[in-house]
């Protein structure tokens, strides 16, 4: 059955859900058949994609789940009340992933040397600390997890963006201080991002913080009419998607603002976001496009959208000066789970652009991290044996192994 | 190609099976034949040819032998096809070994090392040199007539199902089925059965435990390891290995089933056993018997002098372990054995006898368990620092729940480890496995086998740990 659905497709089947890189059909040469080449890609081939393997997946992965707890989507893990999270938000949260106050200090002064010298040409930065799930939902977070702590990035960098006068708009504290009193949930059960209602309440403050700082008239979301629904959608269930699971978890309802940019307004400052995830629902919904006007999206200082749509955009790809000189605003943002690497370059880069004199100490930051990671090695025993195990294996010391492992694990 | 991939389970397998069920039975041997053809160089490309070439001379030196009347000749003729098929295993499984060996002597000695490339091993060259030897030595001594076409030879030596790891067919014990066999319908549902029994035995049970035994035994160093770690490690270590390769001689015996052929047993609940002695008639029984009748024998049996009968069993355990791999590892292990064999024969059988049916077991399983030790663990030093964990009493308390699944699949492999100390054990395995069924119990099997499948081709979308461990032998 599974060789006849491969070929003919019986039934329509929803395809696996999550980042699963595509194979490409095998093909055939002598050389390739007699070096095994041909084999290894055929079997690779007929693994990544025999027919119904969908279905194959989810049943196992329900099983697995089901009968012994096991979560097969990477670095996510069911909390109390089948509450989902990913794990580098619970260590953010729990300040396993502190970075130092020294390498904080460093990363905001570089943010208000940036914002000094873009104000010196009319530009602005905005550093938004976009909400973390563990935060928001502390009571749900297993209790081997441990608690908050008060050495955590998100909360020294609030200490630093503050003491040091950098611009910025602190979304976790927001969204913290009005939990349960909105009408409709801020962050759903089984996503990880904020909800779509969130989203777009975070969305409008940015535009009306960008507005007070420029001085501008930008165009305006206006909200019709607000769907409160049992059924989940756009990507308010991401975590659950990823699990590939052939049941659905028990939700709660939520809220679906019907929206529309008003094309109201003067002005279109070109707005470059350099951000993680949280920004793609406000890119998808049109922001960049229609209230910022040309703006772009860096994703994770990585890649350039949205030019990534029509051909591979990568930040080597584009002139860093000239990007500068054509915007208006550079808005970093990052939510607690990701600001152990948060801006992830893109403060360097900007930085090396208005001042050459402006001293960073790179290879000081990058060291702090990796003692860090070999701190966090340390701490976990099975970790650390089979650390033990590859330095013996490659004939090195201890020390050497931890720290090549360390610098991986921080280059992953 | 291994059966537990998707490519076997969903391409190789059922058109192999359609073909062969719609092709006349002249055609059938052909199809198999084929088949393996198919099955091996998808894995072997390039040994196929030497593997059929020494089959082809192989073929016609024992129909010569057979032919030949001089008694002389025979026997020089015998001498010439062992030396081809042992010659073939000496080379690609054990010149490394030797050359390695001779180049740490020969840095010892402060000389300079032999020059050499490393030989790939071929899998399944040592399943496939005994079955090669069982037809030289069967004919020779007038066991079984030689087949009269090559093809069935090479089918013999080939056939898909027992190529890579056994069980060991035994010539004279297949002969007539190559030739003439019958199927049925109850044949081939049985093989599906036992194919999948077989398969989720693999899947769902090895590969489980696998992952744990290589996650504690596969460190490069046990300096940190404590001692309740150590023990979960081997004992999942020791239930994987019967688990991986009762699964795979049961699938094995289900594909051969399925085509009319009787495949030999190859296990019998060897963890039930209360002596080593037993434990070798229970464990990889093709081996042992092959071993009893082509070396034990030979070498004189039990019909000679005590000293030279407890040598002769020693160095049959001994090439057995080095039948296993081409380490030292092995050779200890086939020692270690052999060892324990001796001593049960010298006065330990009567000692067993004395202390019960409980303690006979509680010896027999801690020696098989700690055997697996260096089995497992190639390298002496690290497998001895292995044992100094085992036997250093630093428990530490470990949390078990929070590896259900693994603790689940453990005590799962326990209880069918064990099945037979159960009062009704024997009588369930017996109607499974040996006993014709009625159509509830078809019903009953087919339900539970299509269950066994679902779930084993779901574990196998979902994960990439798929070795076999016999594969290597």
């Amino acid at each position: 059955m599974p060789l006849i659905q491969k070929y003919v497709g019986i039934k329509k089947i929803n395809p696996l859900k999550g980042a699963i890189e595509e194979k490409a059909s095998p093909q055939f040469s002598w050389k390739k058949w007699f070096s095994g080449e041909y084999a290894k890609s055929a079997e690779e081939y007929v693994n990544h994609g025999f027919g119904f393997k969908p279905i194959f997946v989810r049943s196992d992965n329900q099983l697995a789940y089901s009968l012994f707890g096991e979560v097969r989507a990477n670095n996510v893990l069911v909390g109390k009340e089948e509450y989902l999270f990913e794990k580098n938000y619970i260590e953010a949260y729990t300040g396993k992933d502190f970075i130092g106050i020294e390498s904080i200090e460093q990363n905001v002064r570089m943010f208000k040397n940036i914002q000094d010298s873009l104000w010196a040409r009319g530009k602005h930065v905005l550093v938004v600390l976009a909400p973390g799930k563990a935060s928001f939902y502390p009571e749900f977070i297993p209790d081997e997890y441990g608690t908050g702590s008060d050495s955590t990035n998100y909360l020294m960098y609030v200490q630093e963006l503050g003491k040091q006068g950098v611009d910025y708009l602190d979304f976790n504290a927001w969204f913290m201080q009005n939990k349960g009193k909105k009408e409709y949930p801020l962050y759903p059960k089984t996503g990880i991002h904020w909800s779509h209602y969130g989203m777009l309440l975070a969305a409008d403050s940015i535009i009306r913080r960008i507005e007070k700082v420029g001085e501008w008239d930008l165009p305006e979301i206006k909200w019709t009419n607000i769907e409160y629904v049992d059924e989940i959608r756009r990507i308010d269930d991401d975590i659950e998607q990823a699990m590939n699971l052939l049941f659905p978890f028990e939700n709660r309802k939520m809220a679906y603002p019907n929206i529309s940019i008003v094309n109201g307004g003067k002005d279109r400052p070109k707005v470059v976001c350099i951000a993680d995830s949280f920004f793609w629902e406000m890119f998808n919904m049109g922001i960049s496009d229609k209230v910022f006007g040309k703006g772009e999206f860096w994703y994770y200082f990585n890649t350039v959208y949205p030019q990534e749509y029509t051909r591979p955009t990568k930040m080597g790809d584009i002139n860093l000066s000239t990007a500068i000189d054509s915007s208006d605003v550079f808005v970093f943002m990052a939510t607690e789970g990701n600001l152990a690497h948060f801006p992830w370059g893109g403060h360097s880069a900007l930085n090396q652009v208005f001042s050459k004199e402006y001293s960073y100490d790179e290879k000081k930051v990058e060291e702090n991290k990796i003692q860090l990671k070999i701190q966090e090695i340390k701490n976990d025993q099975n970790w650390l044996r089979h650390v033990e195990g590859k330095a013996k294996k490659n004939g090195i010391s201890l020390d050497s192994m931890l720290y090549l492992d360390a610098v991986y694990m921080l280059n992953q | 190609m291994v059966f537990s991939s998707t490519i076997f389970l969903l391409y190789f397998l059922p058109l192999f099976l359609v073909i062969y069920f719609l092709v006349p039975k002249w055609l059938k041997n052909t199809t198999i034949l084929l088949g393996s053809i198919v099955f091996y160089s998808w894995g072997a490309p390039t040994f196929i040819f030497i593997l059929m070439a020494s089959t082809f001379l192989d073929f016609h030196l024992v129909g010569m032998m057979h032919k030949s009347k001089e008694e002389k000749r025979k026997r020089d003729l015998l001498v010439l096809s062992i030396l081809l098929n042992v010659g073939l295993l000496a080379y690609f499984k054990y010149a490394n070994f030797f050359i390695e060996n001779i180049n740490s002597f020969f840095e010892y000695v402060g000389q300079a090392p032999v020059g050499w490339i490393d030989v790939a091993l071929p899998i399944g060259i040592s399943f496939y040199t005994f079955q090669t030897l069982t037809y030289s030595i069967d004919i020779y001594r007038g066991v079984s007539k030689p087949l009269d076409k090559v093809t069935d030879y090479i089918l013999y030596i080939m056939m898909f199902p027992q190529l890579i790891a056994g069980p060991i067919v035994r010539f004279n014990s297949i002969a007539e089925q190559i030739t003439n066999r019958k199927e049925s319908m109850d044949d081939r549902l049985l093989g599906f059965y036992r194919f999948c029994i077989g398969l989720g035995k693999k899947v769902l049970i090895a590969n489980v435990l696998g992952a744990k035994a290589d996650e504690i035994m596969g460190m490069g160093s046990f300096s940190t390891l404590d001692s309740t770690t150590a023990w979960i490690g081997i004992l999942a270590y020791t239930f994987q290995i019967y688990f991986d390769f009762s699964g795979y001689s049961d699938m094995a015996i289900g594909l051969g089933r399925m085509m009319g052929f009787r495949f030999p047993e190859n296990f019998d609940n060897p963890y039930i056993s209360k002596s080593i002695t037993e434990f070798w008639r229970r464990w990889h029984i093709t081996l042992g018997t092959w071993m009893r009748d082509y070396l034990y024998i030979p070498l004189g049996g039990n019909q000679v002098s005590p000293i030279r009968l407890y040598g002769n069993l020693w160095l049959v355990f001994l090439i057995s372990g080095l039948w296993h791999g081409a380490s030292w590892n092995f050779v200890a292990w086939g020692m270690y054995h052999g060892f324990f064999l001796v001593i049960e024969r010298l006065f330990l059988k009567d000692i067993l006898k004395k202390i019960g049916a409980l303690g006979s077991w509680c010896y027999c399983f801690i020696i098989s368990v700690l055997g697996w030790v260096i089995f497992r663990i190639e390298d002496m030093g690290l497998a001895m620092q292995y044992y100094q964990k085992l036997f250093a009493f630093d428990f530490v308390k470990i949390d078990l729940l929070n590896e259900p699944r693994f603790v689940s699949i453990l005590i799962i492999a326990m209880f069918f480890s064990f099945f037979l100390f159960l009062p009704f054990g024997k009588k369930i395995q017996d109607l499974i496995f040996f006993q014709n069924y009625k159509m509830r119990t078809h019903l009953l099997m087919w339900g539970v086998s299509m269950v066994l499948l679902y779930l084993c081709m779901g574990s196998l979308s979902t994960t990439g740990f798929n070795p076999f461990i016999y594969f290597r032998f």
